[in-house]
């Protein structure tokens, strides 16, 4: 009874925490095995791969230790141009371990985190009427920690875990100028607060002989921002003394709630079929832009209206992904040499035809990868294996003419494409 | 103080990432460029334009210091410029060389200085106040001199106390025979700017309306050179020696040919042929369109002519006075038909009770084609902020001209942009300004630029040109 309290609890906890949080992972894939599959991996990952992939493949015994890098060079285009979104690299760290607790039941944990480069986070609020890659731009750039358990009985693995990141709030800024019996004085003090975020994990793993069924969802994550600037002026005989507060309240890089279902079929010669559905609520995306208001209590205070973005009214996809990998000389994670893997999505944009002041770009997405391992074997006791990915990411043509040629960018046309380079290491003590 | 678990991976996390970039991983980090403006609002700030005549800057009489020259020694070389920061002490650069600003009192010298000794110069109390080798006389700076060539460009070195001082010249004021007068303010009121592409470079026509007892209206030319326009020729295009008010050019270039259509008084438009790109035109013998009573009651101006994607010249025109916009159709003679009878843009159009209310007046046409319609910037006097309050009492918004969008994709339906006016300034958070007779340029892919005749709320007061970004 106590330990089912336990669960419980534990359960209760991660279904509790609100939702924030996204990153490259969910384009990209983390490490360049899931990469190298397009991400159609969802019932064939490595263990490592549990926090991105389908938290039940942490039950798998052993150690784990990877690190990789990825790069990804962004072509985006506006009416021909390149808008200039920047590139996407960082480092991908992830640890896993598992063990045996009887026969048949074993257990494990894991940790993925995702270090972009140049910050801990991008938060990019851009004007609503301003024509943006609203998945490419701020999404990419943020640090995520993802953190699964599982247990696996026989067959059957099931788990659970939690998506942590950071968000923005606190009392913000306030700036004070006065005037008391020591003459004038100014007074300023900066709160910003780093707040964590949780978004729920659950997978879901069933060996059936050759086969492999998963399913995995992942909640939703962005970046809240949630910041007040407060300047207070409080001067002797001054007729315009009172404060101006400037409130920004939004969400930043919103990823979607994710529901994936996959199976791997090992069809023999050391090959792997794999293939995976991919749901993205994106209905429930708030707008990508910031809500701005601004309060004047002065001596003459102006009318100012509140800035209030309308929800950008996206479509829930379902992404196709299939991928294959051949490893040789036998597919079993200890005794293989080489492998090589290719894969490929199809990803529908949740943007919906864009009528109004807002622009926002994007447009399905195919998404071919291919990629390879070497397994080094062991060395001074670590079993250590390396692989590497490259992906060309198509965003298609798509233009649009909006009812009105009196709106903002009336007539447009989008398209892109992204390249994407990533490399891991891993060690394992098995 | 004791640091929670969750605080301290947040303040590790920047020296992993910090280290994880020492190592030599760390990537591009660069901000993403802006888009362009397409001319759908978004403009950006602006900056006044200014129009040289020769050395002087055209200068709207409320913005006028009261003297337009000064005296120059013969032998003074003036240093070059793009804007007043290329200057030294209180040389302000006009039309690309740096001269003091010559003053007849009053407080023209605008915020910090003040006009002394003829020219405008940095307010002082004390010699503390002024630039070393500068001493503070009669309330403003001024350099200590034995010689010309101590003092600024227009300044000469008085010899009875020893510092550099102005004389301003004109017509009843001469300059003694060693030095020669140097023009640097013409009054003029500039307005209805036009910005044509005219052999592959930037050309402008405006209209210059001068002052006193009888005023009268003529259009120049100028080369654009950024934010400097250089009259090329000095001497008006239209409108010279007939003692006619020839004024609002729109221009439409056509296998190299240059057509300006312009207003002719208010009864009628005109049209005008340059073979020359702009710099002489000769004048149809007939009007383009003449004024009819109704909504026009008898008078026109303002032409906006554009050349539609068929090839077509369209002519947008303001009738009332600013009772609303028209739209006729020019034949190749040069003769207009009017599409309706009514106005493609009236104040009805444009009243949003939420954005843009109370509206009374529209007018001042600018047509281009840009994304396969037609859009017509216009101008608009009504009521874009909220109220303002002080204490307990109100302070309604002011009514003010503002620029305004309709576009058209098959010339029968216009629709306003809906949210109110695309360029309306505000200072100081609620000090309404006022923005007028615009001219758009869009070009393809790039950013689009606006001037516009700058003013107060009321419009009494133009300031002159302006441009954003």
């Amino acid at each position: 009874m106590k330990s089912h309290a336990g669960v419980a609890g534990f359960f209760a906890m991660i279904f509790a925490v609100s939702g924030a949080r996204a990153d490259a992972a969910a384009v990209f894939g983390q490490g360049a095995r899931s990469a190298g599959v397009a991400r159609a991996d969802t019932a064939g990952g490595g263990a490592a791969d549990a926090p991105r992939v389908n938290a039940a493949l942490a039950a798998e015994p052993g150690t784990r230790v990877r690190i990789g890098y990825a790069y990804a060079a962004l072509g985006l285009d506006f009416n021909g141009r390149d808008l200039g979104v920047a590139h996407v690299s960082g480092v991908d760290l992830a640890l896993q371990g598992g063990g045996r607790v009887s026969r048949d039941v074993t257990i494990g944990a894991a940790l993925a985190v995702h270090l972009p480069d140049p910050y801990l986070a991008a938060i990019a609020f851009r004007p609503a009427t301003e024509p943006q890659f609203v998945l490419y731009e701020a999404p990419l750039r943020r640090t995520t920690i993802d953190f699964v358990a599982a247990a696996r009985v026989g067959p059957v693995a099931i788990d659970g875990g939690v998506a942590a990141g950071l968000g923005v709030g606190g009392a913000g800024t306030a700036f004070t100028l006065g005037q008391d019996g020591g003459g004038t004085f100014a007074d300023a003090g900066l709160d910003v607060a780093l707040p964590y975020r949780f978004a729920p994990l659950f997978g879901l793993r069933v060996a059936l002989g050759r086969a492999v069924l998963a399913a995995s969802v992942r909640g939703s994550t962005a970046i809240d921002l949630r910041l007040d600037n407060a300047v207070a002026i409080r001067l002797n005989d001054n007729p315009l003394n009172g404060t101006t507060e400037v409130r920004v309240r939004g969400s930043a890089g919103h990823d979607p709630t994710t529901i994936d279902i996959g199976a791997r079929v090992a069809v023999g010669g050391g090959l792997s079929l794999l293939g995976a559905i991919e749901y993205a609520v994106y209905s429930a995306a708030p707008p990508p832009s910031a809500d701005v208001g601004i309060d004047v209590h002065l001596g003459t205070t102006p009318g100012l209206r509140p800035a209030f973005v309308f929800a950008p009214g996206f479509h829930d996809t379902v992404s196709p992904r299939v991928g294959a990998e051949l490893r040789r000389p036998s597919p079993d994670d200890a005794a293989w040499r080489w492998a090589v893997r290719a894969g490929y999505a199809r990803v529908p944009s949740p943007v919906p035809d864009q009528l109004g002041f807002t622009t926002f770009l994007d447009s399905t997405r195919h998404e071919v990868a291919v990629g390879g391992g070497y397994h080094l074997g062991r060395v001074a006791g670590v079993d250590l294996a390396v692989e590497i990915a490259a992906q060309l990411h198509v965003l298609t043509a798509r233009a649009e003419e909006k009812p009105s040629a009196s709106l903002p960018y009336a007539r447009f046309e989008s398209s892109g494409t992204i390249v994407h380079g990533a490399a891991t290491l891993e060690a394992a003590w098995r | 103080m004791a640091l929670t678990g969750r605080e301290r991976l947040a303040r590790a996390a920047p020296m992993i990432a910090v280290a994880v970039a020492a190592c030599g991983l760390g990537g591009p980090g660069g901000e993403q460029r802006a888009v362009p403006s397409d001319g759908v609002g978004n403009f950006g700030s602006s900056a006044p334009i200014e129009l040289c005549l020769g050395s002087a800057r055209v200068v709207s009489p409320s913005a006028s210091t009261g003297a337009g020259a000064v005296c120059v020694g013969h032998d003074a070389i003036a240093r070059a410029c793009v804007g007043d920061a290329g200057c030294a002490g209180i040389e302000r650069c006009v039309c690309g060389r740096c001269i003091v600003e010559a003053c007849a009192g009053g407080t023209a010298c605008g915020e910090g200085r003040v006009c002394r000794d003829k020219r405008c110069t940095t307010i002082c109390a004390a010699d503390a106040d002024c630039a070393a080798g500068e001493r503070c006389a009669s309330g403003g700076c001024a350099r200590a001199c034995t010689s010309d060539a101590a003092c600024h460009f227009g300044e000469r070195c008085d010899d009875l106390d020893g510092t550099c001082v102005t004389q301003i010249c004109g017509e009843q004021i001469h300059c003694s025979s060693n030095d020669s007068c140097e023009a640097e303010q013409v009054l003029g009121e500039l307005h209805e700017p036009e910005v044509a592409t005219i052999d592959a470079a930037s050309v402008a026509f405006v209209e210059i309306r001068s002052g006193g007892a009888s005023p009268t209206s003529a259009v120049y030319r100028a080369r654009v050179e950024g934010r400097r326009w250089t009259a090329d020729p000095p001497t008006p295009v239209l409108g010279s020696g007939s003692g006619e008010s020839l004024g609002a050019p729109s221009a439409v270039v056509r296998a190299g040919r240059v057509e300006l259509y312009f207003a002719t008084g208010g009864a009628a438009i005109a049209r005008a042929v340059s073979t020359d790109g702009g710099r002489t035109f000769a004048r149809d013998a007939a009007p383009a369109l003449t004024a009819l009573p109704g909504w026009e009651k008898g008078v026109i101006g303002s032409p906006a002519a554009v050349i539609d994607r068929d090839g077509a010249t369209l002519l947008f025109y303001e009738g009332g006075p600013r009772a609303g916009v028209g739209l006729a159709r020019v034949d190749a003679s040069g003769h207009a038909v009017r599409a309706f009878d009514h106005p493609v843009i009236s104040a009805a159009d444009v009243e949003d009770p939420r954005f843009w209310r109370g509206i009374t007046e529209v007018g001042a046409p600018y047509a281009v084609v840009a994304d396969d319609a037609v859009r017509v910037y216009f101008t608009a006097r009504g009521i874009e902020g909220l109220d303002a309050t002080a204490g307990d009492a109100s302070l309604p918004a002011e009514a003010n001209d503002s620029i305004g969008l309709v576009s058209t994709r098959d010339l029968v339906h216009f629709d306003a942009h809906l949210g109110g006016p695309v360029l309306a300034r505000v200072a100081n958070l609620r000090a309404y300004l006022g923005e007028r007779e615009a001219a758009v340029r869009v070009p393809a892919g790039g950013q689009v630029e606006i001037v516009f005749v700058a003013s107060d709320a009321s419009g009494a007061s133009v300031s002159g040109l302006a441009a954003a970004p």
